[in-house]
This record gives structure tokens, C-alpha cells and sequence, in this order.
């Protein structure tokens, strides 16, 4: 007789098939040869990915996206209207724009990685000029984003003005607003305002008023819609705290495009340091692009200290608090010696940007073995030929950042044809000079030297960190004028190092722009040297610096204030271990837009990666030595 | 982008009643019965690995480029297959039966029913998107929000040949009081595959209706128990074991639906599902609480006795059956797609409870039999599976020519 169990147990481990496994996190390739070999190599073993990649970032979300801002720009240049330029329309709009840009970008590019990506696109079955597009559109799109995001808030309220009506800061005895003079008569009015990286008044009296006046050049503000928020107190039209009106001039007639907003608190201020933050939009409803939206500013923000803070302006952050309405922007830090229990040399770097729900799923670990110069390392996405953070053979590492500002070639092509202008990309692409850092720089002044002499395509900060302790920090932005002439003549770069004996790396006040002791320095996604970064009226439009526009200022401020708080707290402790877990903190990792994120280690020619999950710092960080790479 | 996709294969858990009464019946030769029913099915869970109830799709994140999260399309998906089976049968032999069933989708309705969860405050807005906020968003981009799916009106579905061979003569059998038979079945790709551009379709397809597998066999035992010399009780098994065949799909270009639907520039033009094959076992028992009356008419020549072992008026049955679901495997140019529908399809089993009741007329003079069953997934959770509620209801017409 047949005995069913034995013979029922192996047939139906036999029939139930296994289950699907999900493909690796992130990839690995490690490629060798010529620059076309190299190229051919990743497209080859990368080639489903990148065409994924393409699609899912470009075709259908970025692409799409920028295609609804055409009827904006149409209005303001003529070349881009689809009825007189029919190739502009049917959708073709933002891959012709970002097209025409790579094109003009190609000239800047060295011929070797022109020769990988033509090896990606061979390798991968794809077209060059995708590939193209795809090594370039970073560049494009953070200049074309910038000017659309300047134009929005150009037509929306702002800030012109805040008065401290409390107890008066006049006779106190202090330099409330540390421009140093003390009790002068406009000790309490900020007027015109401008956005600080620090506080406004220190030492207030804790009874508090407040008046800010907002300002919108076509509309009015709209009442129902201004919010004040305190500490997490929020105030609105409802709330007896805050009273509107319209001002009026000297002549007594009212300013119908300002409104004053005043703030008396019904209870003290107790905490050392306050931060005030200020929403409205105005009665202005736009269309389009949709959804339908009134013009609304930015969360502008300014930060005062109570009395007994006992701290001048300048070094008191204008931190805030991190309230979910905004997510902490790219960060990068380094260290060596008295900052590390080991004197060990570490680069950390978290880049975010642009996930889209798509690029996480992208990135890829790119090993290069080239036939001269040293090997290198960077993480980067799939089809791309360069990355934010990176290590050679010689002991240089980087992180690079993105910093807004409207000095870029797009707002200089604007400026030079004006309503003609065609917003066409030029300078060097930001992953082409990375490339060019990691193939040739011997060491962080080098490198450091490469990328303050660029033609960038926008504004970048770069941190480099090399085996020998050499920290160096970079910032850089266009030179772009009037009619092709350039409005900063030498401002628009700034190259400094932690050490005290270095006059780049103190800002007017003596005090380190980025770094907290000797041996520490960090980088976010605002200008410090460069904070003036562009400052041109025309009338139409008044172009501003980015602390007064940029959307990512005020996080990125607070990610750096936060960031310092966490290195002074850890200093002499900056080990691997805990560099990570600083990376890992809640208020320094934008939670939907994280894309990679690294801790270096050039003196042991180690990189560690958190890569392929949404955000890159809740993957386990995976070490790759390129001494020992293959 | 994950893919709302998943609407497609929403399922149809119905048993097509190859064979009317029980597992191991055979017609006597030269018998024909005409079969016809009808279904209404419906589908709005889908259980997970921890066979926790879940709506059929998961929700999909969407994000402002450079912006954040946007916010998440939910989805709780309502799908209704209404399905019209007709079957002949004939006793080739009195221990063969021959099958042919032409199951036809009488209509087809799934309301995606979308919802909303906000994401990331955009400061452009002032607020984050609400639902509406989104929609105009997308609409922008060219993509419409999508609306109910109504279609495959009198479509047929893949058709089944069968075949019963009954064993119930053999010694092992006859001597121990059992009944047994063999059954296989083929089906045949009458069926429609979905509209590959349509984000909210369905097919009528195996795979789609995914109840009967392309090749199906069967292997049925029951101990009929007799009070007074009439079958009152009868327990059974069966065993089964279902093929499913890999298929190709066209992919979508994004022609219609183009921020969701956009597949073919990094899957391929084409693609595949090996659907997991299903095996398992069911368990039944029939109880003929009514004999009811034996007359004396035409169809036993006047004869009482020769009735006697014909069915009882009334037949109720209530069966479990389980059935352990391997892995479906999507196959594309892309790992990481075939991902995003391989871990919804992961390996998993169902639990079916059937309740049915049959009146057989025979007795009475008319070859007629009416039937109802109500089915559920439901009441026993399944596990990577999706559940269906079933209501049927159905009619034989017993005929013999010669």
C-alpha cells in the first residue's frame, strides 16, 4: 500500500516554486580601459536601468513637469511660443530646452567623457543625445528652476519691513541689531528687510510687538490667508494677537499694495531665542500652471534673542524649528584630527535633490580603472557618468551641493537678448568638473583650485577632504551683467580652509563661516562668502540674492545650525560610527527627496554608501575600498 | 513608477461547474445534460503575507520633482465579473464523461474608488495638495484621473474541455464502499487579454479570471454513506493540481494614460506573467435531507423502482476547499518592474467555502435540475491572495437522444 505522506511531502516541496527575490538595492560596476570602454562597460551592464531611469525620471516626471511652465516663459520670451515656433509645442517644450543646452554644454565637456558617454549610449542601446541629456539636465534644470521659482515669488507678498513696537530697544545700552551702533534711532526698524543667517535683534525685552509689513507689486494680501508662526504658536487673522491694516504714506494716502501686520503676544517670551515666521499670499488667484493657487511667499523667517541671551547678532543662528513644512536641503561635513578619536580624515555628504520616487531605486557604485591617472570612486545613478560625492587613488574625496542663485547663464541669457533670449545652459557641467577633480587632483588644494576656477553652470558648494588633512571648502557662482557685461567682477567665487591663519575663512565678524573649531567644516545648499550673490533692478523685475527667494535658504540654514550643534557635541568622538549617525539625523535628512549618501574615509582610500531606499540613510552604509577594488 | 496596473488582475475566484452533482458522477452513454449558469462576483480584498485583509492595491506615492511627497493615491478598488456558463456534457460511456463549458463575461465594472493622502506642505501652495490640488496637477502633465472601468460585455472567456473517467469499479474501491474518478481539463485562449493602454481594465482571460488554470487535473474519492439503501450522506476529497501557462502581454506605450502607464521604453515591447500554478485539496460533504416523492411518469417508464437511486429532491453541500498559490512571475526587460508586481504575487494560498444547494426534479417526472451556491474567500483569510464572494445560480437539462 502506497504510503501518502512520504511521497505527498517531497512532491509538494517539488511543485511550490519559489518565491520571487527582489533585485539588488543599488549597483556596483567596476569598468576598466579607455573612456569609450569604460562607457560601453556601463551602458552594457547597466542598460535596462538607464532606460528606466530615463523614463521614469524624465519622461514621465521631469519632462512633463517643466513642460507646464511654457506658457509663463512663452509670455516673457517670444522664442519659446508654440504657436510661432510649432517645435516648441505638442509637448516638446523642456527636451528641446534641456537639448539645446546639452548641445552648447558639450563644447565645455573634455573629450574623454564625451567619449563615455557616447560608450553608455552605444553599450546601452540608447541615443547619444539622451545620454547626453541625462548628464546634463542638472545643470539646466536647477537654472531654469531657480528663474521660474524667482518669477512665482516675484508675484507674490514679501517682507519690506519689521518694527519692534515692544519696550523700546532704544536707550537699552545694546547693539540690538548688531550693525554696530548702539541705540541709534532705527534701532527697531528693519527697513528695506532682507533675510539674515542669523538674528535680526538679540537682548529684545520679552514683552513683545511686532509690526512686518508685506508687500505685493499687482495684488493685495490676502488676510485669510497670513499666518504668523512663534514657536509653534500660530497666529491668524482669527486670532486677537494680530491685527491687520493698510498703511499709509506721509501724505496720509494709503499704500493699497501694503499691509502692516502687527503681533502683540498675550503672553511673554520666556525662551532665550525666539523665531518668528511669516505666511501670506495675495488675493491673486493663478491658473496655471495648476492646481489653482493664490501667489503665495515663501515661509520667510527672522530670529530674535531675549534679553539675558547675552550673545551678538551674528552668532546667534536663524535656526527656527524644523516643523515638517520644509525638509532639510544636500549637507556635507569633514573632519581630521582633535575632531576624530583616531585623527583619521572623514568626508560625510547626504545629497538631496531630486527623488521623484524613481532615483533611489537607480544608483550605482561606479569603480573607475582608467588607463592613466588614479582610480576613483563615486556614487552616482545609473547612466550617469559622474556623482555628488567621490575618492581617488590620490586621497582626494568631495561632496558638492547645489546652491540657488539667479546668477546663472540661463537669467545671463536673459539679460543679454533680453525678450529675444533663449534660456540656453553654458560653463562647464558640475559632473564633468567632479570627473575632472577625481581623474587629475592630487590633493584637496588642487581640487579646491579646479573648482574655484570652473565656468559653473550655477551655484555649487563643494567640501573636499584629503589624506593628509587638508579641508577645503568652495563656493562659486556665474559672473553674469547686463547686456553681457558682468554686474560682480571677481565676487562670484570663494576658496577657504578651517584654518585660523586663513582670512578666506572668516567672515567679517572673525568668526569661521562653516566650521566650529580647527579642525571641522561644513557645507549646505546657501552661500556664506557668496551670500550677495546677485542684486540687479529692472525695473519689471528687481533680481535678488538667494537668501531673499530660494526656497531651500531657511532649511538649509537650520540644517547647518543643527549640523554644527551635532559636531561641537561630538568633537573628538568623529569616528565612522558616529559621522553616520549623524547623517542619520531626523532634521539633517530630507525624507523624500534623499538620494545618496556617503561617509569617506581618503587616508584609507574607503567609501561607505547608504544607497537604494527612500532616504539613502535608512540603508545600511556598505564599505568599498578602492585600494583593494578590482 | 509603481503601476495602478494591478487593477487588471483583479480576480475571479468562481468554480465552472464542469460537472454537475458531485466529484465522481459520470453520465450514463449516450446521456447529454445541458448546464447553464450565471455569477456575480465580486472582489474588493486582497490578503498579505501575514494574511492581514488589505485593499486590493496599495497605495501610490507621487511626488512634486524636486518638491517632496505630493501626497498618495489610495484606492480601494470595487470589482464586479458577471459571468453566463453554459456546458454540455455527455456520457461517452457510463464511465466517461465528456465536457465542453464556454464560460462568457457577461460584464465586467471595477470602480477604482481613488482616494487622497496629503503629503509634504508645498510652500508654493501655501497648504499640501489636496486631491483636487493633485488631480489638476496631473491633468497638466496629460494625465487624466482615472475612472471606472465598465466593458467586456458577452465576451467569452477561455473555454474548457474536460474529460471524467470514473475508477469507482475498481476492487480497491467497490470492495471499501468509495466512489473515484480522474478528471483533466483544457483551456482554450478564447478569452480577451486587457487593453494594454488602459490603466483600469480587465480581461477575460485564465489568467485574469485566474480560476481554472490552461490544464487542470483532478483526482476525487468519496465514501457515500446509505441509510435505508439511498445515499444520505457522502463525504469526500479532491485533490487538484492547475497549470497555468506563461503568456505574453502587449506593453503600454503611455499613449493614453502617459505619467502611469509609460512601460514600454524601458520594459519592452512586451512582456510576460508565468502565473503560479495552484494545487491543493477540497474537502465535502453532500447531505440529501429530502428524498422527496418518487412518481411514476415517463422518464422511469412508469417505474418507481428504477428511480430509486436517482438524485433526492434536495442536496445541500458544504465544502472547503484550500489551494496553495506559487509565485506569479512577471518577466520584462526591467528587474526591477517585474519587482513591483512580482512582490504583490508572491507564493500564498486560498481558502474557499462553499455552501450550495441543488433540487433535482427526476423524481418527479421532469429532467431538471436547479442549483445555488454561494461562495467565499472571505470567511478563512488566504495568504498573497485576493478574495471573491460568488452567488450563483444554475439549471441542468438532463436529455438522452437514443
Amino acid at each position: 500500500m502506497l504510503k501518502f505522506p512520504s511521497i505527498l511531502l517531497p512532491l509538494l516541496v517539488f511543485l511550490a516554486a519559489c518565491a520571487a527575490q527582489p533585485p539588488p538595492r543599488y549597483q556596483v560596476i567596476t569598468v576598466s580601459g579607455t573612456a569609450y570602454q569604460r562607457g560601453f562597460q556601463h551602458g552594457q551592464q547597466m542598460s535596462s536601468l538607464i532606460k528606466s531611469f530615463y523614463s521614469t525620471l524624465l519622461t514621465t516626471s521631469l519632462l512633463p513637469y517643466l513642460n507646464r511652465n511654457q506658457p509663463d516663459i512663452a509670455a516673457y520670451l517670444h522664442n519659446y511660443d508654440a504657436t510661432l515656433h510649432p517645435e516648441y509645442g505638442n509637448g516638446q517644450f523642456s527636451l528641446l530646452l534641456l537639448r539645446e543646452s546639452a548641445v552648447v554644454l558639450e563644447k565645455s565637456i573634455p573629450q574623454p567623457f564625451i567619449d563615455e558617454m557616447h560608450g553608455i549610449a552605444d553599450g546601452s542601446g540608447m541615443d547619444y543625445q539622451d545620454i547626453l541629456v541625462l548628464n546634463t539636465f542638472v545643470d539646466t534644470t536647477l537654472a531654469a528652476r531657480g528663474i521660474t521659482y524667482f518669477l512665482q515669488q516675484a508675484g507674490a507678498p514679501r517682507v519690506t519691513e519689521i518694527e519692534w513696537l515692544g519696550a523700546s530697544l532704544v536707550g537699552d545700552g545694546v547693539d540690538n541689531n548688531g550693525d554696530g551702533t548702539t541705540d541709534e534711532a532705527t534701532e527697531s526698524l528693519v527697513s528695506p528687510y532682507e533675510s539674515l543667517p542669523h538674528a535680526m535683534w538679540v537682548e529684545v525685552p520679552q514683552t513683545a510687538k511686532l509690526r512686518v509689513r508685506l508687500h505685493d507689486d499687482d495684488a493685495k494680501v490676502d488676510p485669510d490667508s497670513v499666518r504668523v508662526l512663534v514657536d509653534g504658536d500660530v497666529y491668524t487673522q482669527s486670532s486677537p494677537e494680530l491685527q491687520m491694516a493698510t498703511p499709509t504714506d506721509a501724505g496720509g494716502l494709503p499704500l493699497i499694495h501694503d499691509t502692516d501686520v502687527t503681533l502683540t503676544p498675550s503672553k511673554p517670551w520666556t525662551q532665550p531665542i525666539v523665531t518668528i515666521q511669516v505666511q501670506a499670499g495675495d488675493n491673486k488667484m493663478s491658473y496655471n500652471p495648476p492646481p489653482s493657487h493664490e501667489h503665495r511667499m515663501r515661509t520667510e523667517q527672522f530670529t530674535v534673542s531675549t534679553k539675558g541671551y547675552g550673545k551678538p547678532p551674528h552668532l546667534v543662528a536663524n535656526k527656527g524649528i524644523s516643523d515638517g513644512t520644509s525638509q532639510p536641503p544636500s549637507i556635507a561635513f569633514a573632519v581630521r584630527n582633535s575632531a576624530t578619536p583616531d585623527g583619521q580624515v572623514r568626508l560625510a555628504h547626504h545629497f538631496s535633490l531630486l527623488d521623484a520616487g524613481t532615483s533611489h531605486k537607480h544608483t550605482v557604485v561606479q569603480i573607475h580603472h582608467p588607463d592613466t591617472g588614479p582610480s576613483y570612486i563615486f556614487v552616482g545613478w545609473v547612466g550617469i557618468a559622474y556623482g555628488f560625492a567621490g575618492l581617488n587613488s590620490n586621497g582626494v574625496s568631495y561632496g558638492c551641493n547645489h546652491s540657488d542663485t539667479l546668477n546663472n547663464p540661463l537669467a545671463g541669457a536673459f539679460l543679454t537678448d533680453f525678450f529675444d533670449a533663449k534660456l540656453v545652459s553654458s560653463g562647464e557641467p558640475i559632473g564633468f568638473l567632479l570627473r575632472d577633480i577625481l581623474a587629475s587632483a592630487h590633493n584637496a588644494d588642487e581640487a579646491a583650485t579646479l573648482a574655484y576656477d570652473t565656468t559653473p553652470t550655477f551655484g555649487w558648494n563643494f567640501l573636499f577632504a584629503d589624506k593628509a588633512g587638508k579641508l577645503r571648502s568652495v563656493e562659486v557662482r556665474r559672473d553674469i551683467g547686463m547686456g553681457g557685461v558682468i554686474a560682480n567682477p571677481g565676487e562670484g567665487r570663494a576658496n577657504w580652509t578651517p584654518d585660523p591663519a586663513d582670512p578666506a575663512g572668516l567672515d567679517q565678524w572673525g568668526v569661521p563661516w562653516a566650521s566650529e573649531k580647527l579642525d571641522d567644516i561644513r557645507a549646505g545648499a546657501h552661500f556664506r562668502p557668496l551670500a550677495n550673490d546677485f542684486q540687479m533692478d529692472l525695473g519689471i523685475f528687481n533680481l535678488r540674492p538667494q537668501r531673499d527667494w530660494s526656497s531651500y535658504y531657511f532649511s538649509s540654514v537650520r540644517a547647518m545650525a543643527n549640523l554644527g550643534e551635532q559636531i561641537t557635541a561630538n568633537y573628538g568622538k568623529l569616528d565612522l560610527a558616529t559621522m553616520i549617525a549623524i547623517l542619520r539625523q531626523p532634521v539633517l535628512v530630507d525624507q523624500h527627496d534623499s538620494m545618496t549618501a556617503v561617509v569617506i574615509e581618503p587616508g584609507l582610500g574607503k567609501l561607505h554608501a547608504a544607497l537604494g531606499t527612500e532616504p539613502a540613510t535608512d540603508s545600511d552604509f556598505d564599505t568599498f575600498d578602492l585600494t583593494s577594488a578590482p | 513608477m509603481k503601476s495602478l496596473r494591478l487593477l487588471v488582475f483583479l480576480l475571479v475566484a468562481v468554480a465552472v461547474p464542469a460537472y454537475a452533482g458531485n466529484n465522481t458522477s459520470t453520465l450514463p452513454t449516450g446521456t447529454f445534460v445541458l448546464d447553464t449558469a450565471y455569477y456575480d462576483t465580486t472582489t474588493t480584498v486582497r490578503y498579505d503575507d501575514t494574511r492581514t485583509a488589505r485593499s486590493l492595491m496599495d497605495g501610490l506615492q507621487r511626488y512634486e520633482p524636486g518638491g517632496g511627497l505630493q501626497g498618495s493615491i489610495t484606492a480601494n478598488p470595487y470589482v464586479k465579473y458577471q459571468l453566463f456558463v453554459p456546458q454540455v456534457m455527455y456520457g461517452v460511456t457510463d464511465d466517461l464523461t465528456l465536457v465542453l463549458a464556454m464560460p462568457t463575461v457577461v460584464h465586467t465594472s471595477i470602480q477604482p474608488r481613488l482616494g487622497w493622502t496629503p503629503g509634504d506642505y508645498q510652500n508654493n501652495l501655501g497648504r499640501p495638495y489636496s486631491e483636487s490640488d493633485f488631480w489638476q496637477w496631473a491633468q497638466s502633465m496629460g494625465q487624466g484621473k482615472p475612472g471606472d472601468f465598465s466593458g467586456n460585455n458577452w465576451t467569452p472567456a477561455d473555454m474548457v474541455i474536460g474529460l471524467r473517467y470514473n475508477l469507482s469499479k475498481l476492487k480497491i474501491f467497490d470492495n471499501n464502499g468509495l466512489r473515484s474518478a480522474v478528471s483533466a481539463q483544457v483551456a482554450l485562449p478564447t478569452g480577451k487579454q486587457a487593453d494594454p493602454e488602459s490603466l483600469v481594465a480587465a480581461g477575460t482571460t485564465v489568467w485574469d479570471l485566474n480560476n481554472y488554470g490552461d490544464v487542470e487535473l483532478h483526482y476525487s474519492l468519496e465514501k457515500p454513506i446509505k441509510w435505508d439503501d439511498f445515499t444520505r450522506l457522502n463525504f469526500g476529497i479532491d485533490l487538484h493540481y492547475a497549470y497555468f501557462a506563461k503568456h505574453t502581454y502587449q506593453s503600454s506605450t503611455g499613449s493614453r494614460e502617459p505619467l502611469l502607464m509609460t512601460f514600454a521604453p524601458y520594459i519592452g515591447p512586451t512582456y510576460t506573467i508565468d502565473p503560479g500554478d495552484q494545487f491543493g485539496g477540497m474537502l465535502l460533504v453532500e447531505g440529501m435531507p429530502f428524498i422527496g416523492p418518487t412518481l411514476s411518469t415517463w422518464m422511469n417508464q412508469h417505474d418507481p423502482a428504477k428511480s430509486a437511486q436517482w438524485p433526492a429532491l434536495l442536496t445541500l453541500t458544504a465544502s472547503l476547499k484550500y489551494a496553495h498559490v506559487n509565485q506569479s512571475t512577471w518577466q520584462s526587460q526591467s528587474a526591477m518592474w517585474d519587482w513591483d508586481h512580482n512582490k504583490l504575487w508572491l507564493p500564498g494560498d486560498k481558502n474557499t467555502v462553499r455552501l450550495a444547494a441543488d433540487i433535482s426534479l427526476m423524481r418527479l417526472g421532469l429532467p431538471l435540475q436547479l442549483y445555488g451556491a454561494y461562495l467565499t474567500q472571505e470567511l478563512i483569510p488566504g495568504r498573497n491572495s485576493r478574495a471573491t464572494e460568488v452567488l450563483m445560480v444554475g439549471g441542468r437539462l438532463i436529455m438522452k437522444f437514443w
